[in-house]
């Protein structure tokens, strides 16, 4: 029973954002001549589809048999091919890894801003690296280095993409490297 | 057709332009690479490319790009064959006989089965696409709303219906999609929809976004979960690595598996929501059930080679057909490359010829360059291709990463972009992680505008009468066709449960 109710709680979850969502597309604001349809309609449309498949799920969960759901042709397909590739097999999973990555990504995203397209991206490329369990440090430096210096030089003298500098010291530091390398 | 055949003279003038000619070379080299790289994929690599086109010209553009898809269905089968590594889920149907084939000794043989059917694949569906393109454009040209809203609702069925997961996960992932594209001021009555006063959210959330952190995060993410692979390949022996072409009594003996292999890539590539990897296992499948040799696929036969990478390679120009013709995009790669028109302030579909006949026929030209190109390529750098298996994933996916951020500031140069990827990027991640498939998502994200666009003029100029989808002949048979692909995984499995059940007797 346990499994099952965990089984239906992301749909429920999902049926009660269909409903607040419905709820919202009801107070849209527009001005529109009698019988013409509005802005709400194609939203509540959609809405009202994904909360009758979160409902058929729900009821399945209870009622039915989780396996021998309807699926598309490429997951039967590769439900049958999964034996034999070594690609789509199955690991086991590393939850800290994950929530390391996300963490770093995150900082960086908050970062980069601050401390400069540079920095930060050396920074995130060394971190990234041995987050994802690689420890050959000598490698990590430069790659890291050379790599946040490349994607500097690419975007910024080729493709012409005007990258964040940062502020303060790290605003200096950013424009310094610029010089040196012949970005104006 | 003849028309047709001149206007290609030109587009094969432009191609061989030195600056279109040296992109077009740059995207095989780089289609290559993601195709052997196993921790990225063909729509990852596309979309990574992206940034790069946008101080290029349409034409350059376009052409890097399509030039990574063709050869991104290819490069793949050398890791697949020779190291039991599918570089994509593309290459899975080539581990049952191409590396079979190679474990028997022939590995030389199997590369060359493999080149030969992404050679002749990728000819035929470029001619097709030749030939079909300008007719289709044509009639596309009389239809209205109705009948693009019946193909739009058909391109999403069929996404739902062909892909992986669950149909009812694929069914929600579409309609999470489809709302993503709500978000923003409506273009019908200028109304702000899901804002909560939120500019960035005013502003509409971008497909690219969507795509690059659900693809390319998401992955990446994913993976440093499963835990990367080290350079764990051994390709100290790669030196050997050689291709050896089929001769003329072998290629004539496999000459029905061919040209079935080329009609289902270049169908399934026009489906829309049906791609590379859908056409290689149908195209399998379909050997497995009609094929001469059907009792010995899997032991390391020709016709289990050629099938897939032949209807792979195919898929390309067939899925080049709706999106230069409608202007519906029908797989990843193919919305990467609207995005590419978008950027440039083209919109294909029927008028495309009208406006922008010779980037048309230049990208035509550039499929028939990039197929030979991609074929030279493998033959003659594959030693040198499958040495980038000893790159280490954790340093290739922390590039990805910073690839897709910069790709997604770039586009508008906008910092709170990076947010709304790495939000895609966790729920491409809990996507994966809870089996809802991401290709609808990302397709409903794109075809929602599209789709919402036709049905409010549609039911705005036949006074809220939707029954005008069956009233009116191509959009009843477009309809009927969507409700056929939504009711056919049912069927499938009905059947299935029965068959099933009755073994389940008769063992009793």
């Amino acid at each position: 029973m346990l499994r099952r109710a965990r089984r239906a709680a992301s749909y429920a979850v999902l049926l009660g954002a269909a409903a607040y969502f419905y709820h919202l597309a009801g107070s849209f604001e527009f001005a529109a001549p009698a019988g013409r349809i509005g802005p709400d309609a194609w939203p509540k449309i959609i809405l009202g589809l994904l909360a009758a498949v979160c409902l058929y799920e729900i009821g399945r969960s209870f009622l039915g048999s989780a396996a021998g759901a309807a699926s598309g042709l490429l997951q039967s397909l590769m439900a049958r091919a999964a034996d034999d590739a070594d690609g789509v097999y199955i690991a086991d999973r590393s939850p800290g890894l994950l929530v390391g990555g996300i963490a770093v990504t995150i900082a960086y995203v908050l970062l980069v801003d601050v401390i400069g397209f540079f920095v930060a991206t050396a920074l995130y490329l060394a971190a990234f690296m041995r987050v994802g369990r690689y420890r050959r440090y000598g490698v990590i430096a430069v790659a890291s280095v050379a790599g946040s210096l490349a994607l500097v030089v690419v975007f910024m003298r080729i493709v012409y993409i005007s990258l964040p500098p940062g502020v303060g010291p790290f605003r200096a530091l950013s424009f310094g490297l610029l010089a040196l390398l012949g970005v104006k | 057709m003849l028309d047709a055949l001149a206007h290609l003279a030109g587009g094969f003038a432009d191609v061989l332009q030195p600056v279109n000619l040296m992109v077009l070379a740059l995207g095989l080299v780089l289609g290559l690479l993601v195709a052997v790289l196993p921790g990225l994929t063909l729509v990852m690599g596309v979309v990574l490319a992206l940034p790069f086109t946008y101080k290029m010209g349409l034409t350059p553009a376009v052409i890097l790009l399509t030039a990574m898809y063709v050869s991104g269905t290819y490069g793949g089968a050398f890791t697949a064959i020779l190291f039991r590594i599918p570089g994509e889920p593309i290459d899975v149907p080539l581990l049952w006989d191409g590396y079979a084939m190679a474990r028997r000794g022939a590995p030389a043989k199997a590369l060359g089965w493999t080149l030969f059917g992404a050679f002749g694949g990728g000819l035929v569906s470029a001619l097709v696409l030749v030939l079909l393109s300008e007719p289709v454009a044509r009639v596309a040209l009389t239809f209205s709303a109705p009948e693009f809203l019946a193909i739009l609702l058909f391109g999403l069925a069929s996404v739902v219906t062909l892909g992986g997961g669950s149909l009812s996960n694929a069914l929600i992932s579409l309609f999470l999609g489809l709302m993503i594209a709500t978000v923003g001021i409506d273009e019908t009555y200028g109304t702000e929809r899901f804002a909560f006063g939120i500019p960035m959210l005013a502003d509409g959330i971008e497909y690219l976004l969507v795509m690059v952190g659900a693809y390319g995060l998401g992955e990446v993410f994913t993976r440093l979960e499963q835990g990367f692979r080290g350079s764990s390949v051994d390709t100290r022996g790669s030196a050997r690595i050689r291709t050896e072409l089929p001769g003329l009594a072998e290629l004539l003996a496999t000459k029905v598996t061919f040209l079935r292999s080329c009609a289902i890539g270049i169908l399934v590539g026009i489906v829309p929501g049906a791609g590379a990897t859908i056409a290689s296992f149908v195209s399998y499948g379909a050997e497995a059930q009609y094929g001469k040799r059907r009792k010995e696929l899997g032991s390391g036969i020709p016709e289990g080679i050629l099938a897939p990478q032949t209807a792979a390679t195919a898929s390309v120009g067939g899925a080049l057909i709706p999106l230069l013709t409608m202007g519906i995009p029908g797989s990843g790669a193919t919305a990467i490359i609207l995005a590419a028109f978008l950027l440039k302030g083209v919109q294909p579909g029927p008028q495309v010829f009208v406006n922008s006949g010779e980037t048309v026929y230049a990208i035509f030209a550039s499929l028939f360059v990039a197929v030979a190109g991609m074929c030279l390529l493998g033959y003659f750098a594959i030693k040198l291709l499958v040495r980038v298996l000893a790159f280490p994933e954790a340093v290739v996916s922390a590039f990805v990463v910073m690839f897709c951020f910069v790709g997604a500031f770039a586009a508008r140069n906008n910092l709170t972009d990076l947010y709304v990827i790495t939000a895609f990027g966790v729920l491409g991640y809990l996507f994966e992680r809870f089996r809802f498939p991401i290709a609808p998502m990302v397709l409903g994200a794109i075809l929602g505008p599209l789709a919402e666009n036709a049905f409010m003029t549609t039911m705005i100029s036949h006074g809220n009468d939707w029954t005008v989808l069956f009233t009116r002949p191509v959009a009843c048979v477009v309809t009927l066709l969507s409700i056929a692909a939504l009711v056919f995984p049912l069927v499938r499995q009905w059947r299935e449960s029965r068959r099933a059940a009755s073994c389940r007797e008769g063992a009793a």
